[in-house]
């Protein structure tokens, strides 16, 4: 078991790693945000009444704007790293991970949408005053390990690499190029701030945590309020046969990897649960091959970010919409499918598995055929994969029949963008 | 079968939806049998489309072509196409025209048919009045 | 038999509109007593009894004209929706086509939420460019209560962008970074890029709105449910039941009646008002006030001045009635535009809406629309128009797509002078709700069909370089426009007794503690949406009234 201590952060090395730390925390919050979304049931299909089908489709929004915060977040970290001289981290462990891989003390899994979810959700965003009280933890005096910081929540954490900021001196810490830094024009974040200097970064970790935990005087417009809100009103509305969110199955995998405990439908603990229909099985690779491509093209981005081409750009460009127009579909297509048996009720869900982190190569023109290549293999797979899901499901079919075009149309993109 | 899995498979072959949700194949079918222009006319419809359904050699695509111009089916199967679209029956005296007010009849108690409406999806949009999906969706081509 | 009074209050606010409602927050929150007073049914407000938004959303579904009065057309109260329910005077020219919600929050529940704010020219249209009036007050004077006002709806905009348009500089940023642009807002932009329009840029702005694109004040981000006009589902649009809201819930809240129609501004003979006498729930009451403020919107507030005979040594209460005259074309573009996702419209083109040209012909603002071609076509008449040439099967769905997902319109709205022959009047005919009957005159004259003319051409313009498959499809009538729902000018400031009913502090020049908020102050219209203007006024008396009754003394008029 690995103790933390706190403390302040004093030099570099200390910084880049909370910052890193912050990137995992921030990037596997967004799955586990995104995962709640997908099982959200959009009420064409499944019966819901209209009134039910309005919450559905609210609460869903709401999550999903919640985790495209947290993908500002952590293109913020990736600038705030790259200030400093870092790299952006694009890396997590897979999920399951026990309560006590952070310092958080809470379990990250992949759950569907529910009270228990809600609950989880709401003590992760929980500003620091409340969320002593929420988890009712008693710290007793243990050795340190030097390394590692403590920290009991995510603003908390931020708090830290605050100070770190604060700490050390600003002349030598910012070494990172300033042409480097991704702003709001490059990326469809408005909100997205450049980090420069040490008030630029106070701005953006000060944002970071009122879009988390709000501010002192106000916890309500914040992940921590929406989440509040969301349970609230779930606790007071009678459910629908069925619930508002499909029975999806805990940390759902393609496979077992090593660092990963298998057992088959088992609904509590560390377990991952393995995905056997064939259709979720095609799918659901699918889905940790698109998500691993996009998060490789966003980090070469914000890496490479002083060649101001417009290919970075349409890299960028296409990474994003990679995540909206495929991700997205394949998510609530891979909640809508079966985990084992089409009989059953257990579905599959979206696995979001992280092999292991792979840059894409320096040189411009390589990785640019890396990329294009690697999107045209999975438009082929994905057009097989609509074809054959979508005749055995044909409620699933209309999600995954753009996802192809939508591959090759970002292929030819990239191509017309002036290659370097 | 029974006449909702007889309705639910005429509906998908004149609509060309590829799955309809249950209530709504219940609920139209009910809306419809109650409707004095169509009522009268949907037991036959149902009976000679289930027949014809189960013969080998039904071809969907022959039966929509046949089915289009024939001077009392026509016009039927047109208005259970519209209850599909749009939730709403058009009016006995309807004119398509670019201006359908006063020319769609909703059933007012019920407004599950509006948001079941196929013509959104079909769009690549939602029906009206039903969340897209997230902030800043409609930035992007649509996902179907 | 003496009406029983509804008590003494500091404060009487006739109206729980957004304007009704930012006034009664504001003045509760300082310790006053206010009654607020609607003639409408409590909508949206959360109480038991109350009705709910989703039950609007829920009749807007059924409705088989969803225009702006779909939600709300099946309540008992519920006020005029086009011209269709206003009777006009013989001498009308044309027919004012905008409508208002009576309810509490008001209009607002139907608005877009589009809130530009007015020009530098547009408050001194007389000085510069000779036309119409000057206003008592300029730009520089409401600025900070602009930036107030977008605090308070809760503003999504372009900060940069917008700073400095035709001089309206801005001191402070909008509360939230702007909502985002559409698809075809993104296809525009591009085929506008570098393009001019006689020598002006054709720049594509985003448009700032009152709807939030985070979660703000306790309410959701916008999430795409495009009904905008009529309702919005979730709340993320702005609407009056938010300050309502609050001012209810305030430690010392502020009292509500609705279904309660104000019939008379009770004034003593020497001109101090002393409450009001209204009916509520058909029955006849009074309410006892050191001050009235009349925010009944644009028609109804000058009708019940007229009603009493108050305020109109003038002649202008009722007088000089504005709108703006909506116009519109469509195409069938080269590409898809994939309409009727996310608000109605997101972005416009301001370019037009100041210049030495104003001597001439009337500004106009444009807008691009998101909504196919427009709110006069509604897309389920495209499916029946397949379904009836005999289309079934995927290939109807595929046709409806192909139909549809090119469509694109943009809106031009346009300026009207004030005239003194265009107004609402009373007229002879049976009591509605206590108060006499109205008639409206309303003229457009050749300034503004210059002016939307004018805009056409532009428009035609913008059409060219996105590119259509066939020529753009205009209303053929010269003297047709649609009502922007901008409805003003009715009870206008002015410095001058003698030409306008209020002061430059909103002060009926006659009766020192009646006042007038909401867009009848306006003198000129200029080429905004009115409810951020009016919004920024309100704030503005509210901090007037304020200071009044603390220098006042304990009880009596202020």
């Amino acid at each position: 078991m690995r103790r933390r201590r706190q403390g302040r952060v004093d030099t570099r090395s200390e910084l880049l790693s909370l910052l890193t730390e912050a990137c995992e925390l921030e990037h596997g919050l967004a799955c586990t945000y995104l995962f709640a979304a997908f099982s959200l049931k959009d009420g064409a299909q499944d019966g819901l009444g209209w009134e039910d089908q309005q919450r559905a489709r609210r609460w869903a929004a709401q999550l999903y704007f919640v985790a495209s915060q947290e993908m500002l977040h952590l293109a913020q970290a990736w600038n705030l790293l790259a200030a400093i001289g870092g790299t952006p981290y694009y890396g997590r462990p897979n999920f399951p991970q026990g309560a006590r891989y952070y310092p958080l003390d809470l379990p990250f899994e992949l759950r569907p949408f529910s009270l228990e979810t809600l609950d989880r959700f709401i003590k992760f965003e929980a500003p620091e005053e409340q969320a002593n009280r929420l988890r009712c933890q008693i710290r007793h005096g243990a050795p340190v390990d030097d390394e590692e910081f403590d920290y009991s929540t995510v603003g908390e954490l931020y708090s830290l690499i605050e100070s770190g900021f604060e700490n050390i001196p600003e002349e030598t810490l910012f070494v990172g190029t300033r042409s480097a830094q991704i702003d709001a024009a490059f990326v469809h974040f408005p909100d997205i701030l450049r980090v420069v200097d040490r008030d630029s970064a106070r701005k953006a970790i000060a944002a970071i945590k009122a879009q988390g935990e709000g501010t002192r005087q106000d916890h309500i417009d914040c992940h921590f309020g929406i989440f509040r809100a969301i349970r609230d009103e779930l606790a007071g509305t009678r459910l629908p046969a069925g619930g508002f969110a499909r029975a999806c199955a805990p940390n759902p995998v393609t496979r077992a990897r090593p660092d990963q405990i298998s057992a088959p439908s088992r609904t509590g603990g560390q377990a991952v649960t393995v995905i056997t229909h064939p259709s979720s099985l095609e799918l659901g690779m699918l889905f940790d091959d698109l998500y691993g491509l996009m998060l490789r093209m966003l980090a070469y981005v914000f890496a490479r970010g002083d060649a101001r081409a417009r290919w970075l750009e349409e890299v960028c460009r296409v990474a994003i919409e990679m995540m909206v127009m495929c991700l997205k579909p394949l998510g609530e297509a891979l909640a809508m499918l079966p985990l084992e048996r089409p009989d059953s009720e257990a579905r599959a869900g979206a696995p979001f598995a992280l092999s292991r982190v792979v840059l894409l190569p320096s040189s411009p023109a390589t990785a640019h055929q890396l990329i294009v290549e690697r999107l045209g293999d999975l438009a082929a797979v994905a057009d097989e994969a609509a074809s054959r899901v979508g005749v055995r499901f044909p409620d699933v079919g209309p999600r995954l029949a753009r996802i192809g075009p939508a591959l090759r149309r970002y292929g030819r993109m990239l191509d017309a963008a002036a290659c370097p | 079968m029974d006449d909702l899995g007889t309705f639910d498979r005429l509906s998908r072959v004149l609509t060309g939806a590829e799955s309809l949700p249950a209530d709504l194949v219940q609920g139209h079918l009910k809306r419809l049998r109650g409707d004095p222009d169509a009522g009268p006319q949907m037991g036959p419809l149902l009976e000679s489309f289930a027949h014809g359904a189960a013969s080998s050699g039904f071809d969907e695509e022959r039966f929509r072509r046949e089915i289009a111009p024939d001077p009392v089916l026509g016009p039927l199967v047109r208005r259970i196409v519209l209850l599909w679209l749009t939730g709403a029956l058009p009016k006995v005296d309807w004119v398509a025209v670019l201006k359908p007010e006063q020319k769609l009849d909703y059933d007012a108690t019920d407004p599950r048919p509006f948001f079941g409406g196929l013509m959104w999806p079909a769009i690549g949009a939602h029906p009206p009045g039903l969340s897209g999906g997230y902030f800043g969706y409609w930035r992007y081509p649509p996902e179907s | 038999m003496a009406a029983e009074s509804l008590g003494s209050f500091d404060v009487v606010i006739v109206g729980a509109g957004v304007i009704g409602g930012l006034v009664t927050h504001e003045l509760a929150k300082h310790g006053r007593r206010v009654l607020m007073l609607d003639a409408g049914a409590p909508l949206g407000l959360g109480r038991d009894g109350d009705i709910t938004r989703m039950q609007l959303v829920g009749h807007f579904a059924t409705e088989d004209n969803r225009g702006p009065g779909a939600p709300y057309r099946w309540l008992p109260i519920h006020g005029p929706e086009s011209d269709a329910n206003y009777t006009h005077a013989a001498d009308s020219g044309d027919h004012f086509k905008s409508g208002y919600v009576l309810g509490a929050g008001g209009t607002t529940w139907h608005w877009l939420g589009s809130v530009p704010r007015m020009l530098p020219g547009d408050f001194a249209m007389r000085t510069r460019f000779g036309v119409g009036v000057d206003w008592p007050i300029g730009y520089q004077d409401l600025e900070p209560w602009y930036g107030r006002a977008e605090e308070a709806l809760g503003v999504a905009g372009d900060h940069a962008g917008l700073d400095g348009l035709h001089g309206a500089q801005r001191t402070a940023p909008f509360p939230m970074t702007e909502i985002w642009p559409s698809y075809s807002d993104l296809v525009v932009e591009r085929a506008l890029a570098g393009r001019s329009f006689e020598g002006v840029a054709l720049t594509v702005l985003r448009t700032p709105q009152a709807r939030n694109s985070r979660p703000y004040d306790g309410r959701p981000a916008c999430a795409g449910n495009s009904i905008c006009v009529p309702i919005c589902p979730i709340g993320a649009k702005y609407d009056g039941t938010v300050h309502v809201k609050k001012a209810l819930a305030l430690p010392q809240p502020a009292r509500l009646e609705t279904l309660a129609t104000v019939t008379r501004v009770l004034v003593s003979e020497s001109g101090v008002a002393s409450g009001v006498e209204l009916l509520l729930n058909d029955q006849k009451r009074t309410a006892e006030a050191r001050a009235v403020v009349l925010a009944a919107h644009a028609i109804e507030t000058p009708r019940l001045l007229l009603a009493g005979g108050l305020a109109n040594a003038s002649g202008q209460v009722g007088r000089n009635l504005m709108d703006h005259t909506n116009r519109f074309g469509s195409i069938i573009a080269r590409e898809p535009m994939f309409p009727f996702r996310g608000p109605p419209s997101t972005s416009g083109i301001d370019a037009f809406r100041d210049g030495a040209f104003r001597r001439e012909r009337a500004a106009f603002r444009l807008s691009l629309g998101n909504d196919g071609a427009g709110r006069n076509a509604p897309p389920e008449g495209v499916a029946m128009r397949l379904v009836k040439a005999g289309l079934l099967g995927p290939e109807l769905l595929s046709s409806i797509r192909r139909e549809i997902e090119p469509l694109f319109r943009v809106s031009s709205s346009t300026e009207v002078l004030p005239s003194a022959a265009n107004g609402i009047r009373l007229r002879a005919g049976e009591m509605e709700r206590g108060l006499p009957p109205f008639e409206i005159s309303f003229t457009v004259d050749d300034y503004t069909r210059r002016g939307y003319l004018y805009a056409e051409r532009a428009m035609g313009a913008i059409f060219e370089h996105v590119g259509s498959t066939k020529a753009p499809d205009f209303d053929p009538d010269q003297r047709n426009f649609s009502g922007a729902g901008h409805i003003m000018g009715t009870c206008r400031m002015g410095n001058s007794p003698s030409t306008s009913v209020v002061d430059a502090s909103c002060r009926a020049h006659e009766h020192r503690n009646l006042f007038v908020a909401g867009t009848s102050l306006f003198p000129t219209g200029g080429t905004a949406n009115p409810t951020l203007t009016a919004a920024a006024l309100a704030l503005r008396l509210a901090e007037h009234l304020k200071g009044l009754f603390d220098r006042a003394g304990s009880t009596g008029p202020i």
